[in-house]
């Protein structure tokens, strides 16, 4: 894996808000993440925590979002500061992205074919040596060369996925979002596709942004881990150490809420009762609070701060908890 | 909280102690289990093609469903496993079957549940379209009672009785409304009818009969509005001598005026009358036994959530209420689709916990339908694995996740992804879900399958067999027993 020392993506004190006639709904609050060049990151949270809207705003497409604050700093350049010009040539060729419903990303109306020759050129990159790269990427995602002029509705949902996933991958982009790309697929075909865009990954050396709310896509693929609750970060390290030693109350409930196919004991599963505040008007102090087991006074008046844990490798370890804050020295139930 | 569970352990002896030699047979019992669902094609494909093509969607599977034990059936999606579900809650009828119940032998019109009679419930997977949206969620619970006549409570029936009283008559009163209306305009001005009046009168309700007559069956406010406006839309000076004729107290008055004034005062105190009941009668419309099973199912405080919506409420919620939908009917078998696949992770244990809760206290049978095998592993007793519409292995759940016979099994076991990160070394099938309007030759798993033999597998079907003590398995090559 190769690493330089400037991250390939930065994101800093990032703020997305979608202003409704019922109020504001703060997906995305304050969000700071760092990518280094080549590396697997898995975005987890339930649904509506704003992991999907944080992949958005990296490529500058929220549909009546705006984003209020922050930097997103991508090989160098703000993309805050682009004109909307430069990012549409961004989009593909430098960050791309797969969407979550494959059956909707595709064109009906163009054969399977037209859309690679479409996006080459669009991006200026047709050629007869591009066209043969196109080939050689559909060969290793296992998609036939004599289908290339069906229409995308004669493909099955799995085929679909990798057509998608190749578009994705087609002009060399340096940073892939893939938003829950198999979630609309049964366990053997999510298990193939997965285990070709692991290969790809490795082959190509891609930085990824896996978003999921799948622990078990997350455990197979990514290195590293930020868990997302309420539109905040509250745990982001190394993967081993996240299934291993989750240190967030939320990150432990809900390792502990998913079932494991190779567990002999039958142990209860743990649920989280309540549910996720309402991001229009979220409570003070910590997010996560109304629902954990541990939380004291201070949880429900203060907002935590991220504290650094030790862990075993490079990767940093970090969690946004009282329950790991040296200065407050609380000791929970 | 300990009240509760000895209440629970209570009716547990209590069903128990009152089941007797029915114990030796299983609940539900299906054999040779068929449905074929005929394949749609244009014209000229029916011309030129004699053969009718049919989806293999259930191609003769057996398997029972014991007393008070959760059956599981897993598999992809497409492999028949909804369609079982559907033909055993009665929502659709099987090309051919044998059903057994309690031992004995019914027919699948037997199964179906009837007004008096309801073996068993389903609970469907989207709990978002599941729900009624203008039904609140103690109504929609009412409502499955009142279809089959179970309300216990005399209060409760007697409320009902009164707002579905306040409904009829908000309907009688609109036709006699509207009959008035009709005679009202058919005079259209003249005090005395008119043979030319009638005529210009009469074009007029035509044209305008299916609104007006759409609009008094589905939305009587919207009605009255139009008759108001109607009204208006008479002459003008024909309302001035009406309120003329009003103020000098002449009786009777204009006849239009007396026909469109009566229509409107009954109108009005049909409204009044439906919305003192809407308003004031239904809401109190709360039968002790749904709040009592609310409260059980973890919706508490159990009053709150029966007057509110399914759009007030979480995915997981409403998920509760549906199975609180089902059980209240006291069925003995529960089917449930894939009941938390719709849900967020945190609240699937809720639910599955709930369930489980549920079957022991009622000691219930569930057929538990999933494609995750994970949770099949935690919640069932039993399970079998479909695939295109086949039962490829069948038996206690420990066994077949211990030692897995068929590769299909295997493979399915191998490829879910766990929570524990690593290296996988099992070799996935290549290919996709075969085709169910014409399934592959002999063994319907053997284009995909590692292990295929082409000189059997694609030949011979293999059938369902005990290998071994309660686990049985179709394959001609199965995996070695550990």
């Amino acid at each position: 894996m190769i690493r330089n020392n400037q991250p390939l993506l930065k994101v800093h004190d990032l703020v997305v808000d979608y202003p409704t006639d019922e109020g504001n709904v703060r997906a995305v609050d304050h969000v700071s993440l760092e990518l280094p060049n080549g590396e697997v990151l898995g975005v987890v949270g339930e649904s509506g925590c704003g992991k999907s809207t944080l992949g958005f705003s990296l490529l500058r497409l929220l549909k009546g979002g705006i984003i209020r604050k922050g930097e997103i700093i991508f090989n160098g350049q703000d993309l805050g500061k682009l004109s909307e010009e430069k990012m549409q040539r961004l989009r593909g060729s430098e960050i791309s992205m797969i969407f979550q419903a494959s059956q909707n990303a595709l064109n009906p109306l163009l054969k399977v074919e037209n859309h690679f020759i479409d996006t080459l050129k669009k991006h200026n990159r047709w050629s007869e040596d591009s066209w043969n790269d196109v080939l050689r990427l559909l060969n290793r995602l296992e998609i036939s060369k004599s289908r290339l002029a069906d229409y995308p509705f004669l493909f099955s949902g799995g085929m679909q996925q990798r057509i998608v996933i190749a578009l994705a991958l087609l002009l060399h982009p340096k940073l892939i979002i893939a938003d829950e790309p198999t979630t609309a697929l049964d366990v053997l075909v999510q298990a193939r596709t997965l285990k070709l865009f692991k290969e790809l990954i490795e082959d190509f050396n891609l930085t990824v942004i896996l978003i999921t709310h799948d622990l078990g896509i997350v455990a197979e693929i990514t290195q590293r881990v930020a868990i997302m609750y309420a539109g905040q970060l509250l745990e982001v390290g190394d993967t081993f150490t996240i299934f291993e030693k989750p240190a967030h109350p939320y990150t432990q409930a809900l390792i502990a809420a998913i079932p494991n196919v190779k567990d002999e004991t039958k142990k209860k599963l743990a649920h989280i009762p309540g549910l996720p505040p309402d991001l229009r008007n979220t409570p003070k102090g910590c997010r996560f609070a109304d629902r954990c087991l541990y939380a004291i006074d201070i949880c429900k008046s203060e907002n935590p701060e991220f504290v650094t844990l030790a862990s075993k490798n490079k990767i940093e370890h970090i969690v946004k908890c009282f329950k790991y804050d040296d200065r407050y020295n609380i000791r929970f139930r | 909280m300990t009240d509760t569970t000895s209440d629970l352990d209570n009716s547990v002896i209590k069903m128990q102690s009152k089941s007797s030699n029915e114990e030796i047979f299983p609940l539900l019992e299906v054999a040779n289990l068929k449905k074929y669902y005929p394949v749609e094609r244009g014209f000229f494909h029916r011309l030129f093609s004699k053969k009718d093509e049919f989806i293999h969607a259930i191609d003769d599977i057996s398997f029972s469903v014991k007393r008070g034990e959760i059956f599981c059936l897993v598999g992809e999606s497409g492999c028949g496993k909804t369609t079982t579900a559907k033909v055993i809650v009665g929502l659709e009828n099987p090309t051919a079957g044998q059903f057994m119940w309690k031992g004995e032998n019914i027919s699948y019109n037997d199964l179906k549940p009837k007004k008096e009679d309801v073996k068993s419930q389903i609970i469907f997977q989207n709990p978002y379209s599941s729900l009624s949206p203008r039904m609140k969620l103690g109504d929609a619970v009412l409502h499955s009672l009142t279809i089959h006549d179970k309300i216990t409570d005399s209060n409760t029936k007697k409320r009902l009785r009164n707002s579905i009283f306040a409904e009829m008559g908000l309907f009688f009163s609109s036709f006699v409304s509207f009959f008035l209306l009709i005679l009202a305009l058919l005079t259209e001005g003249n005090a005395e009818p008119t043979l030319q009046g009638s005529i210009n009168g009469l074009t007029y309700i035509l044209s305008h009969i299916p609104q007006i007559f759409g609009l008094m069956l589905f939305d009587p406010l919207q009605f009255l509005i139009n008759t108001i406006s109607t009204t208006l839309t008479l002459p003008i000076n024909l309302i001035i001598t009406f309120i003329q004729e009003i103020l000098k107290g002449v009786i009777p008055i204009d006849y239009v005026g007396t026909s469109v004034l009566t229509a409107l005062v009954l109108f009005s105190i049909a409204l009044l009358i439906y919305f003192y009941h809407s308003w004031f009668q239904k809401r109190k419309i709360t039968d002790p036994q749904v709040l009592e099973l609310f409260n059980e199912i973890g919706l508490s405080p159990p009053i709150q959530y029966y007057y509110k919506y399914p759009h007030e409420v979480s995915g997981g919620e409403r998920q509760r209420v549906s199975v609180a939908r089902a059980i209240i009917l006291n069925p003995e078998l529960l089917i449930a689709d894939e009941p938390t696949s719709m849900l967020d992770v945190s609240r699937r244990a809720g639910i599955l916990d709930s369930l489980e809760s549920l079957q022991r206290a009622y000691n219930l049978a569930i057929l538990f339908i999933t494609h995750d095998l994970a949770t099949a592993r935690h919640f069932g007793d039993r399970i079998g694995i479909m695939y295109v519409g086949k039962l490829v292995e069948r038996g206690e759940v420990e066994e077949i996740f211990k030692r897995p016979l068929h590769p299909y099994t295997m493979a399915l076991i191998e490829a879910i992804p766990t929570p524990i990160p690593g290296e996988k070394n099992y070799e996935l099938p290549k290919g996709e879900v075969a085709d169910a309007i014409n399934p592959p030759s002999g063994c319907r798993f053997h284009p995909r399958c590692p292990y295929a033999d082409p000189s059997i597998c694609s030949k011979e079907e293999p059938e369902l067999v005990e290998l071994h003590p309660n686990h049985w398995i179709a394959c001609h090559y199965p995996l070695s027993y550990q």
